[in-house]
C-alpha cells in the first residue's frame, strides 16, 4: 500500500515538474515573453500585478473605478464581468465599455513594453559584462583567470614592485560554524521581506558594497548623491534608497557588515600573514537567485609606523542579472500614489563606485592604458577620430619596463621570503658574501664613502645623507645595486678606475637606471610636461645621473649630447619635491622593517643564494623557480667557468682536448625573439554611427535612398490617394493593407537591430584581443617551444675523464669513444678508470 | 591471391557483430568475408599439410569461394531495394536535414503521457528539454585540453542532439562542443515549430478524432477544441522562438569570451605542471656550480688508488 501512494505522489511530481523545483532560468525567459505578449504562465490574458495596479490609478478619473483583477477582465475580453459598474452594479453602455476596455489594454500594453524593453537592455549588457565582471560564482570568469594565472608565473612576493597587491583565495566559513551560518541566514531573511521591486533595487545598490554605499570606504571617492529628481516619491527612488534600518526599512546594510566584520575577524590568524596590497576573496554565498560577495583588501597604515588597516566590503550581485532597476511606478514615500515619470533613466555620472571592486579597478575605466616611452600615446593608434566616437580609455605614456638581465637576475625584485625568526635571520645573514651597512649622516665628508667599497671585513659601508638630489630610498637603491657588484669581489677591488670614465658610465648608469625607473614608477616625474618639453622620461633620468656621476668638468661624458639645462633643472625640481614626503634614511635602514620591497630585493640579491649551506625561502612560482635557477647559473659563471688555467689560449681554442665531441649545440632558443611590448588600446564607441546604420538599413528595407530624418524613408501612408485606383473599395482596402506594409519593415529593422548589435560589439572584443591577446599567444608559444627543446636534451650519465686519462679511460666513456679510439695507443698502457 | 600466405592465418579475424543499422551492413559483410577467407585458408593449409588433396574436394573449395565472393554484390543489391540507393561508404542513408514534420525521435509520443492535449504535450516536452539544456550549460564545464581545448557538452546537450537529424550518426558528434548550444537548440526549435505546423495543418481530422473519441455533443466541441488548439499553436510559435531568442541573447554574450576562458583554464593546467618541473629543477640547481663545468678543480678530489687523476 506503501509503495502505492508513494508511486502516486511520485507520477504526481514527475507529471507537474514545476511544483518540484524553483524557476530555472530558461522559464525566466519565457515568463518575460510571456508577459510581453500579455499572458501569465497559465497561457490566460494578464498582466504583472504591479502594472494592473498602476492601470487602476492612470484612467481617468471621469471613468469607472476598476480593480487590478478588472484590468485582467479587461484584456480577457470578459464584457459581462467587465461592463458592470462596480459602484452602481449597474450595466456600462456598451459602446463606452468597449473603448474603455481597448484604453486599458492600450495602457497596460504599453507599460508592459516599456518595462520588456528595460529587461532586454539588461539582460544584453550582462551577458557582456558577466564573463569580465569577477565576481565569484560566475561559469566565466576571466579576470580570476587571469590572476590565477599571474600568481603561478610572477616571480616576486607580492605580485609587482608597484605593490598592486596579491589575490589570495579563501574559504568560507563552514557549516560548523553557527555565527557565520545565523549571519547569512539573517541576510536571506531581511532579503525576503522586500517587495519584488524593493528586492530588485536592493541588490543593484549595493552591488558595490555596503561599506561603500555607506561611505566607510574612505580610500574611495565617496558614492554619488541622489539629486532632486532621485528623492524618494520620484521614479528614481530605488536608485539611491538605503536600507540601513531608518525609516522602517530592513537593515541590509549591517547585516552585510557583519557578514565582513565575521570574516574579518579570520584575517590575522592567515598563514602567510597577509601583507600591504594582499586581497582576499572568499566564494560566494548563496543566496538563491542572489550572490553574496565579500572580500578583503590591506591598506597601508593610516600614520608611519601605524598597523596596516584591513578595509574590503560585502555585496550583493545577481546570479543572472535579469531584471533591471525599473522606473517606480508608485511612490516609496506616500504609498498608492502612482508615478508618471518621464525623466528615467538618469545621466551617468562618475562615482557611481565601479573602480572600488578590485578586479574592475583594474580595468580601463578605472585606470588609463600604459604605454611604453617611445610609444605614441594614442587612445586608439591609427583610427582617425569621427564626431560621435564615445572614447573609453586614457593612456599614460613614459612607462619603461625593464627586463634586461644586471649583475643579479631579479636584482629589483623581492621574490625570496623574508627570512622569520631570529634563528633564520641569523643564518642569512652568514650567508652574505657582504654586508651593506648605510651611514646616515646630515652631509658626507670627503672621508665617506659614497662609492661602495668592501673592506677585509665583508662590510660595505656607504655614506647616505639627505642633501643627494635623489631622495634617500632611490639613493640607497642606485647604492644597492653597486654594492652587488662588488659583493663577490676581494676586498678592496674598486668599481671602475678612477679615470675610467667609460666603466664609471657603464655601471653607473645601470645603477640609476633601476633608481630612475622605480622614480618614475612611483609617479614623481607625473604631470611635469611643459610647452615646451615633454614629460620627463626614464631615459633623462639616467642621463643626467649618469653625467653628473661621472663627469669631470664636462656634462655630457656618458650621453651624446648634454642634457637640456631645462630638464636637468626640472629633475631636480620634482625630486625636491618628492624629498619632502619621501621616508628618511633612519626609517629606511630600520632592519626589522622592510618599508619597500624594492629595498628588500636588493638587499636579497647580495646573499649566495647557491650554496648549498644555505637556505632559500621563496613562493612556490614558475617566475621565482626561474629567479632562482637563473641566479645559480649566474653564479656558476661568475665563479667557476673563468678559473685561471682553464682558458684556451686563443680565441676557439679547446680547453679540453674532448671538447670537440661533445654533441651539437642544439641551439635552443637561438632564434627567439621575444614579443615587442605593444601598447593595448580599447576600441571606441560609436552609438551615433551605429543608429546611422540602423537609419540606412531601414530606408533600404524601403528601397529608399538613406535620408534624414530615417522616418521619411517609411512608407508614404498618403501615395494610394495621389494615384487611386478605379474604385472607392480598392482604394480602402489598399489603405488598410498599408498597416501591414508600413509594420513589416519595421520588424525586419526590429529583427536587424539585435544582430547588428551584437556584430559590433563582436567587433569590439576582436580589436581588443587581437593587440591583447597576441603577445601573451606569443609567450605562450615561446615559452611551449622552450619547454618542448628543454624533453630532448639527453644528459650524459658520465663524466668525462679528466687530462691525462688513457686510452682505456676515454674508450669506457660513451661521449668520448670517439677520441679514446683515435688516442689509444698500442703500447697497452693503461690507467685506473676515473672515479665517478 | 587468397590464402598464399600461410603466416596471416595467426591473426584469426574478430566474430562478426550483429547488424545494427543500416550503415553497419557493409561493415558486417566485410567481416563475413574476412572470416570466411580466413576459414578458407585454414582449411587449405590442413589440405596443404595432410596432404589430401583430392579433386571432389577442389571442386568443393571452388565452389565455396565463389559463393564467398558473390556476398557483398548481394549485400549491395539488397540495400539498393531496401533504402532505394546503393550503400557507399560514407554516405548516410539520410538526410542530413530532415523534412519539416513531425518528429517521434525528438518528441517520443509515450513522454507526458498524463497530457493529453497534444499541443501542450509537445509544449511540455519542448520547453522542460530546452530549460534542462540550458540550466547544464549555466553549470561548471568540461574542458578536454588535449582534444584542441574541447569543452565537452553536457549530458543533455548530447542526449537532444541525438534526436537531430544533423547529429543523428554518432560520427557527427564527436566533434559536437558545449558551445554548440545554440546549433542545437535552433535546430530543435526548427523540428518543434516543424511539428507545431504539422499538427496545424491536420488540425481539423485530428480534432475531429479527438473529440469523436471522448465526447458526444458533437460539432461544438469540436470547434471549441479546434480554436482553442489553433490559438495555441500559434501562441506556441511566437512564445518559443522568442524565448529560446532571448535566451541565446544572453548566452551568446555570456558565450562570447568563453573560448578564450577555456584556453587560459588549459594554460593554468599546463602552468601547474610547469611549476612542478621548475621546482625540481630549481632544486637540482643549486648544484650547478660545481656540475656546470666539472672539468675544473670543483671536481671530487681523487681517491689514493687513482694515482695522478
Amino acid at each position: 500500500m506503501k509503495i502505492r501512494i508513494f508511486l502516486l505522489l511520485a507520477l504526481i511530481i514527475w507529471g507537474t515538474p514545476e511544483l518540484a523545483t524553483a524557476a530555472t532560468f530558461y522559464e525566466r525567459m519565457r515568463d518575460e515573453t510571456l508577459q510581453e505578449m500579455l499572458l501569465d504562465r497559465n497561457l490566460k490574458p494578464s498582466v504583472e500585478d504591479i502594472v494592473a495596479e498602476f492601470v487602476t490609478k492612470v484612467v481617468s478619473p471621469a471613468d469607472p473605478k476598476i480593480s487590478a483583477g478588472g484590468v485582467d477582465l479587461a484584456l480577457q475580453r470578459k464584457w459581462n464581468a467587465f461592463c458592470t459598474n462596480k459602484t452602481t452594479g449597474e450595466p456600462m453602455d456598451i459602446g463606452f465599455c468597449t473603448s474603455y476596455v481597448d484604453r486599458i489594454r492600450v495602457y497596460a500594453g504599453a507599460e508592459e513594453r516599456i518595462r520588456t524593453l528595460g529587461r532586454d537592455l539588461q539582460l544584453i549588457a550582462a551577458s557582456y559584462e558577466l564573463p569580465i565582471d569577477g565576481y565569484p560564482g560566475r561559469v566565466t570568469t576571466l579576470p580570476s583567470r587571469y590572476k590565477s594565472l599571474v600568481n603561478l608565473w610572477r616571480a616576486g612576493h607580492q605580485e609587482s614592485a608597484d605593490q598592486d597587491g596579491t589575490f589570495r583565495a579563501q574559504p568560507l566559513p563552514n557549516d560548523k560554524d553557527t555565527l557565520w551560518k545565523d549571519l547569512v541566514k539573517k541576510l536571506e531573511e531581511s532579503l525576503d521581506k522586500l517587495s519584488k521591486e524593493e528586492r530588485t533595487a536592493a541588490v543593484w545598490r549595493y552591488q558595490h558594497g555596503a561599506r561603500f554605499v555607506a561611505e566607510e570606504r574612505k580610500e574611495y571617492p565617496l558614492p554619488l548623491k541622489a539629486d532632486t529628481a532621485s528623492l524618494p516619491g520620484t521614479e528614481r527612488q530605488y536608485l539611491f534608497k538605503r536600507w540601513d534600518g531608518k525609516n522602517k526599512t530592513e537593515n541590509l546594510e549591517k547585516a552585510l557588515k557583519e557578514l565582513w566584520n565575521r570574516l574579518k575577524t579570520d584575517a590575522k590568524n592567515f598563514q602567510p600573514p597577509l601583507v600591504i596590497g594582499d586581497i582576499v576573496f572568499y566564494p560566494e554565498i548563496k543566496l538563491g537567485d542572489i550572490t553574496g560577495w565579500v572580500f578583503l583588501e590591506v591598506l597601508p597604515p593610516i600614520s608611519w609606523g601605524g598597523a596596516p588597516v584591513i578595509s574590503g566590503d560585502a555585496g550583493l550581485q545577481w546570479k543572472n542579472p535579469m531584471e533591471p532597476v525599473l522606473p517606480a511606478l508608485f511612490s516609496d514615500k506616500s504609498p498608492g500614489i502612482a508615478l508618471f515619470g518621464g525623466a528615467y533613466p538618469p545621466e551617468l555620472r562618475d562615482g557611481a563606485g565601479l573602480c572600488t571592486f578590485p578586479f574592475a579597478k583594474l580595468g580601463y575605466l578605472c585606470r588609463p592604458i600604459e604605454q611604453a616611452a617611445g610609444i605614441e600615446c594614442d587612445e586608439e593608434p591609427g583610427v582617425k577620430k569621427t564626431p560621435g566616437t564615445i572614447t573609453l580609455t586614457r593612456c599614460r605614456t613614459g612607462t619603461e619596463r625593464m627586463t634586461d638581465s644586471g649583475p643579479n637576475i631579479c636584482r629589483d625584485v623581492l621574490w625570496q621570503t623574508p627570512p622569520q625568526g631570529a634563528e633564520e635571520q641569523k643564518q642569512t645573514a652568514s650567508c652574505a658574501e657582504c654586508k651593506v651597512i648605510f651611514e646616515c649622516k646630515a652631509a658626507c665628508g670627503p672621508k665617506d664613502g659614497t662609492v661602495p667599497v668592501k673592506d677585509a671585513k665583508g662590510e660595505i659601508k656607504i655614506c647616505t645623507t639627505g642633501t643627494r638630489a635623489l631622495p634617500p630610498l632611490y639613493s640607497m637603491m642606485h647604492d644597492l645595486v653597486l654594492s652587488q657588484r662588488l659583493c663577490g669581489a676581494p676586498a678592496g677591488t674598486a668599481l671602475y678606475g678612477k679615470t675610467d670614465t667609460a666603466a664609471c658610465c657603464m655601471v653607473e648608469k645601470d645603477a640609476f637606471a633601476v633608481a630612475c625607473e622605480a622614480v618614475q614608477k612611483d609617479g614623481l616625474f607625473d604631470n611635469t610636461k611643459t610647452s615646451i618639453l615633454p614629460e620627463i622620461s626614464l631615459q633623462d633620468c639616467v642621463d643626467y645621473f649618469a653625467n653628473a656621476a661621472c663627469a669631470k668638468g664636462t656634462n655630457a661624458i656618458c650621453t651624446t649630447k648634454p642634457v637640456n639645462p631645462l630638464r636637468q633643472k626640472q629633475i631636480v625640481d620634482a625630486l625636491g619635491k618628492a624629498k619632502l614626503k619621501s621616508l628618511s634614511c633612519q626609517a629606511l635602514t630600520d632592519p626589522t622593517k622592510s618599508p619597500d620591497p624594492r629595498l628588500q630585493g636588493l638587499r636579497d640579491g647580495l646573499k649566495n643564494i647557491c650554496n648549498p649551506e644555505c637556505q632559500t625561502k621563496y613562493a612556490n612560482t614558475i617566475g621565482n623557480s626561474m629567479c632562482y635557477i637563473g641566479q645559480c647559473i649566474e653564479q656558476s659563471f661568475e665563479e667557476h667557468r673563468l678559473m685561471p688555467g682553464r682558458t684556451a689560449f686563443t680565441v676557439q681554442d679547446e680547453a679540453f682536448p674532448w671538447d670537440s665531441c661533445a654533441a651539437a649545440d642544439p641551439a635552443f632558443a637561438s632564434f627567439m625573439t621575444p614579443p615587442p611590448v605593444t601598447g593595448t588600446s580599447f576600441p571606441s564607441y560609436r552609438p551615433g554611427w551605429i543608429i546611422q546604420k540602423i537609419d540606412t538599413a531601414l530606408c533600404q528595407v524601403n528601397g529608399l535612398p538613406p535620408q534624414s530624418a530615417a522616418i521619411l524613408c517609411e512608407t508614404n501612408a498618403l501615395r494610394r490617394l495621389e494615384v487611386p485606383l478605379e474604385t472607392s473599395l480598392e482604394n480602402t482596402m489598399h489603405l488598410i493593407n498599408q498597416i501591414i506594409e508600413r509594420r513589416h519593415p519595421a520588424e525586419q529593422i526590429k529583427r536587424l537591430a539585435p544582430g547588428l548589435g551584437t556584430r559590433v560589439g563582436t567587433t569590439l572584443y576582436v580589436n581588443y584581443l587581437r593587440v591583447a591577446g597576441r603577445a601573451l599567444g606569443e609567450i605562450t608559444a615561446i615559452a611551449a617551444e622552450l619547454l618542448g627543446n628543454l624533453t630532448e636534451i639527453k644528459f650524459p650519465t658520465e663524466l668525462c675523464p679528466r687530462d691525462g686519462a688513457g686510452s682505456k679511460a676515454l674508450k669506457a666513456h660513451q661521449l668520448c669513444a670517439a677520441i679514446g679510439a683515435t688516442s689509444a695507443k698500442p703500447s697497452g698502457t693503461t690507467s685506473p678508470a676515473p672515479s665517478p | 591471391m587468397i590464402g598464399s600466405d600461410p603466416t596471416s592465418l595467426q591473426k584469426e579475424p574478430a566474430i562478426c557483430l550483429p547488424v545494427r543499422s543500416p550503415a553497419e551492413v557493409g561493415t558486417k559483410a566485410g567481416c563475413l568475408f574476412a572470416r570466411f577467407s580466413f576459414l578458407v585458408r585454414k582449411a587449405r593449409l590442413l589440405v596443404r599439410n595432410k596432404k589430401q588433396k583430392t579433386n571432389k574436394r577442389k571442386t568443393f573449395l571452388s565452389a565455396r569461394s565463389v559463393c564467398i565472393a558473390t556476398i557483398p554484390v548481394a549485400v549491395a543489391f539488397v540495400t539498393t531495394i531496401a533504402y532505394g540507393q546503393p550503400f557507399l561508404p560514407g554516405h548516410k542513408a539520410y538526410p542530413v536535414l530532415g523534412a519539416c514534420e513531425s518528429s517521434e525521435d525528438a518528441f517520443p509520443p509515450g513522454r507526458y503521457l498524463m497530457i493529453k492535449d497534444p499541443i501542450n504535450r509537445l509544449s511540455q516536452d519542448y520547453h522542460s528539454t530546452v530549460s534542462s539544456i540550458v540550466e547544464a550549460h549555466l553549470k561548471p564545464r568540461t574542458i578536454r585540453c588535449t582534444e584542441d581545448v574541447r569543452e565537452v557538452p553536457s549530458g543533455e546537450l548530447s542526449a537532444l542532439a541525438a534526436k537531430l537529424p544533423p547529429w543523428k550518426d554518432s560520427e557527427d558528434r564527436t566533434g559536437l562542443r558545449e558551445t554548440d548550444i545554440g546549433v542545437v537548440l535552433l535546430e530543435y526549435l526548427r523540428v518543434y515549430e516543424c511539428a507545431l505546423n504539422e499538427q496545424r495543418f491536420f488540425l481539423p481530422s485530428r480534432v475531429a478524432q479527438d473529440v469523436q473519441k471522448d465526447s458526444v455533443v458533437g460539432i461544438f466541441d469540436h470547434l471549441t477544441t479546434f480554436g482553442d488548439r489553433l490559438k495555441r499553436i500559434k501562441q506556441e510559435l511566437f512564445l518559443a522562438r522568442m524565448t529560446l531568442d532571448r535566451t541565446l541573447t544572453y548566452l551568446g554574450g555570456m558565450d562570447r569570451l568563453r573560448p578564450v576562458d577555456a584556453s587560459l583554464e588549459c594554460l593554468q593546467r599546463s602552468s601547474l605542471d610547469i611549476r612542478n618541473i621548475l621546482g625540481l629543477t630549481a632544486d637540482v640547481s643549486a648544484c650547478l656550480p660545481r656540475a656546470w663545468d666539472a672539468r675544473t678543480s670543483l671536481r671530487d678530489p681523487p681517491n689514493s688508488s687513482s694515482g695522478s687523476q
